[in-house]
């Protein structure tokens, strides 16, 4: 049923208000007063309750209602922003995070703990609500008169449900209806809503509350809402009317709310683009399952592969029709890969920001005074990717703070700004995304760094290495400087997992500090991991795909400058040292080469290399299909892809060969020089 | 959206005896207006069996109160039987009393008898 939808949409639209709650509070922590602010946030509050109501989650719209009450008259201006009042409404917020979170099935807590933390935050949030007890509205004990459109049931919504959620607002002590205007059943529409109702409710304090009670009908009921007398006992509103009353008019109700000054409330007439305005910013936008999403690039993939085989025959048919029709073919699938793969792709500034909480929390903690700056939110990412990477961002984020910042009178001591600035940044380069975390603290202090790897034995006693080679230590499991072993980080697992993380998606890691003025971690990614432009390279009979935004020229190796090179162990590039692999020798082919190479240069980052091939094939739309689980010891391989005809290809793993040819490099000049 | 519903008749005695079952809500509301108005005029004295309906809303419960306003015109008996937890619920939801709609003797109520 429909229901079960609504409810998904329910879910993931309160999970956007809260997530807008909380960006609000940690940004009014340091703007206080801005009503706009807080008016937003009232809004979000209410409507997590009203829908809450509707659904009948009544634990979730009870709760909520304490919440907005509290807001409501931070709006009013009847309470201050202060950090304790932030800090229990952000608690809030993960409360009712907790219990949407719980509607589909019990979460991590049980439902016992979950009910505690409830009661101890509304208890947290009493004070809030007490003081300046000039309540200035004595009536709790309303009159109300609803006349709901006809198209109320089409449009989902449920009379009853109104009932359900107004009984948790308050007590309703009396109800009639009225079906007066239905016609008898062989003519009424079965599908029109005839329904009209009046009820007296107690214990509301504020005319307002009801009014928002029917914000759903707003503009497809009319409302009549009037206080009841004062201190009356509840039942005296409307008298209720016992047998055979089909039609029930409430001579009491009108008269009262005439003769008083209140003035009924008709919704119907009241302003339609308030009520636009309330529901959520989706216009243009659909909410899609990822999991249709990652089908259709599922198919897309098989179809990539299935245009390349049919150009393959064409080909071999050498007939020209069918070699143009191939060829339109492969540049729609091209396009359609393109698309396809555009709407998986998620800007990252939602994930930076959650970090804005991560960091306010965790500096309260610590004791610092620290301040997130973000930069490039807008650059976009494959959503798989970023998924991903929120573990070892935050791994990242919170060593920068552990570890990075200093305390403010540390800080004031060295002559830096007391708030400690933690950055966070996203752009594209070529085909891959940079992110960087980096901070304004201490930096990393390599030669203790360097002693420590000693006492581990990670590297030799008196090994000379360069400042960056020291730095790269701190990616090797169990090493951490910090001296103290924090509940946050400093137990010397982490980095090493944040790299292994990141090369699991195929990324690399590097890490740059500088003593007394920060440290900054780079991330490079891939921007999708489904699909890549590769160019096919053979080498004996084996086909291997190097990502073609990797490569930057291709040049024939003769058999002169292949000698030449293999004497001085690089090859000369227009003058440039260009250290290189030899494909064949790395993977341990039998037999020689052919007596013309060929070689693909490459660049990761900013370092190049060469490799050489026997064969240059052109580029291919390749569906990256991951490796087993026996070849994920294999080096310089990162995964597989079937070629048009059948036949598998690995895929080359850049980064690793690059840095390997380096290595040899290095390694060979050093030789040398030894000698 | 709509083999939800279902209605069987079986007649004892002259008496005749509906029995819903499924839902009656606004998703089956038009099937179920549709099987009612076949059966219609009524003719004499029904029993409505509400035990088997596992969800009614507003628009099942117009269509009782119309089935019901039908028997008064004609003036036979019209007489729920029994009821479904969630029909019981929904008339008390209403406090539903004003619309007359009453049980045979020693049967249960669709009134609002059980309101707090």
């Amino acid at each position: 049923m429909n229901l079960d939808q609504a409810l998904s949409t329910y879910i993931a639209e309160s999970r956007g208000l809260l997530d807008d709650m909380e960006s609000i509070l940690l940004r009014l922590e340091s703007e206080p007063g801005d009503d706009e602010m807080v008016a937003a946030l009232f809004r979000a509050a209410h409507t997590i309750k009203g829908s809450a109501g509707l659904f009948g989650l009544d634990d979730i719209s009870g709760f909520t209602h304490v919440v907005e009450e509290v807001l409501d008259r931070l709006r009013d201006g009847m309470l201050n922003v202060t950090g304790d009042l932030i800090g229990v409404l952000l608690s809030c917020c993960d409360h009712m995070r907790n219990l949407i979170e719980g509607i589909r099935g019990p979460g991590a807590r049980s439902a016992a703990e979950m009910q505690s933390e409830g009661e101890r935050l509304v208890r947290a949030l009493r004070p809030y609500l007490e003081t300046s007890s000039t309540d200035p509205d004595p009536a709790t004990v309303w009159n109300v008169r609803v006349e709901f459109g006809a198209d109320v049931l089409c449009n989902g919504m449920d009379p009853s449900s109104f009932v359900r959620y107004l009984a948790t607002l308050g007590e309703i002590t009396d109800l009639s209806v009225s079906l007066e205007s239905m016609p008898a059943l062989a003519k009424m529409d079965p599908e029109s809503c005839y329904l009209g109702m009046e009820l007296t409710i107690a214990q509301v304090s504020d005319r307002k509350i009801i009014e928002d009670a029917f914000e759903f009908v707003k503009d497809d009921c009319s409302l009549l809402i009037a206080p009841a007398c004062g201190g009356h006992p509840a039942g005296h509103g409307v008298p209720r009317e016992e047998h055979g009353a089909r039609a029930v008019p409430a001579p009491e109700l009108q008269s009262r709310s005439k003769s008083k000054e209140e003035t009924p409330v008709d919704a119907s007439v009241e302003n339609r683009s308030r009520s636009t305005g309330a529901r959520p910013p989706g216009s243009g936008f659909l909410r899609v399952e990822a999991e249709k999403l990652d089908r259709l690039i599922d198919r897309v993939g098989e179809l990539v592969i299935a245009g390349a085989s049919a150009s393959m025959v064409a080909q071999q048919l050498g007939d020209a029709g069918m070699l143009e029709a191939a060829a339109v073919i492969n540049r729609l699938v091209e396009e359609i890969r393109e698309d396809a793969l555009q709407l998986r792709m998620v800007q990252i500034g939602e994930t930076f920001r959650r970090f804005h909480r991560l960091v306010h929390d965790t500096a309260r903690e610590l004791g610092k005074e620290i301040e997130l700056e973000i930069h490039g939110a807008e650059t976009e990412l494959d959503k798989t990717v970023i998924e991903k990477i929120g573990d070892p961002l935050t791994h990242l984020v919170r060593n920068a703070m552990d570890h990075g910042i200093e305390r403010a009178e540390e800080r004031a001591r060295l002559g830096k700004p007391p708030r400690g600035v933690l950055r966070m940044s996203a752009c594209h380069d070529g085909g891959s995304i940079v992110i960087e975390v980096s901070d304004d603290g201490a930096g990393i202090d390599t030669d203790k760094l360097l002693v420590k790897a000693e006492q581990r034995g990670l590297i030799p006693a008196g090994a000379k290495l360069s400042r960056q080679e020291i730095l790269c230590l701190i990616f090797e499991p169990g090493l951490s400087t910090a001296e103290n072993v924090s509940n946050l980080s400093g137990r010397g697992v982490g980095m090493d997992v944040v790299r292994r993380n990141i090369e699991g998606l195929r990324g690399t890691i590097e890490i740059e500090s500088e003593a007394g003025c920060g440290t900054t971690v780079r991330i490079r990614l891939p921007l999708t991991l489904a699909i890549i432009d590769g160019f096919l390279v053979g080498v004996g009979t084996s086909r291997y795909v190097v990502p073609q935004e990797l490569v930057i020229e291709c040049m024939e190796l003769s058999p002169a400058d292949r000698e030449a090179a293999e004497q001085r162990k690089y090859i000369d590039l227009r003058g440039e040292v260009l250290p290189y692999l030899s494909l064949r020798r790395l993977f341990r082919f039998e037999g020689t080469a052919g007596r013309r190479e060929n070689i693909v240069v490459v660049q990761y980052g900013p370092n190049k290399a060469g490799l050489v091939v026997d064969e240059l094939m052109g580029s291919v739309q390749t569906v990256i299909k991951p490796l087993g689980k026996m070849f994920a010891g294999v080096k310089g391989i990162s995964g597989s892809t079937i070629l048009g005809n059948g036949a598998v290809a690995l895929i080359l793993d850049v980064p690793s060969l690059v840095q390997a040819a380096r290595e040899q490099e290095a390694s060979e000049f050093d030789a040398a020089h030894a000698v | 959206m709509n083999q939800s519903v279902q209605l069987d008749e079986s007649d004892t005695d002259g008496v005749r005896r509906i029995a819903v079952r499924g839902e009656m809500t606004i998703y089956t509301a038009a099937e179920l207006h549709n099987a009612l108005c076949r059966r219609l005029p009524l003719g004499k004295a029904t029993k409505l069996d509400l035990s088997g309906v596992t969800e009614i809303d507003t628009a099942g419960l117009q269509l009782l109160v119309a089935l019901q306003r039908q028997a008064e015109s004609e003036a036979v008996s019209l007489v729920i039987d029994s009821q479904s937890p969630a029909v019981r619920e929904l008339a008390a939801l209403f406090h539903f009393s004003g619309v007359g709609m009453t049980c045979c003797s020693g049967g249960e109520s669709i009134t609002g008898s059980s309101v707090p």
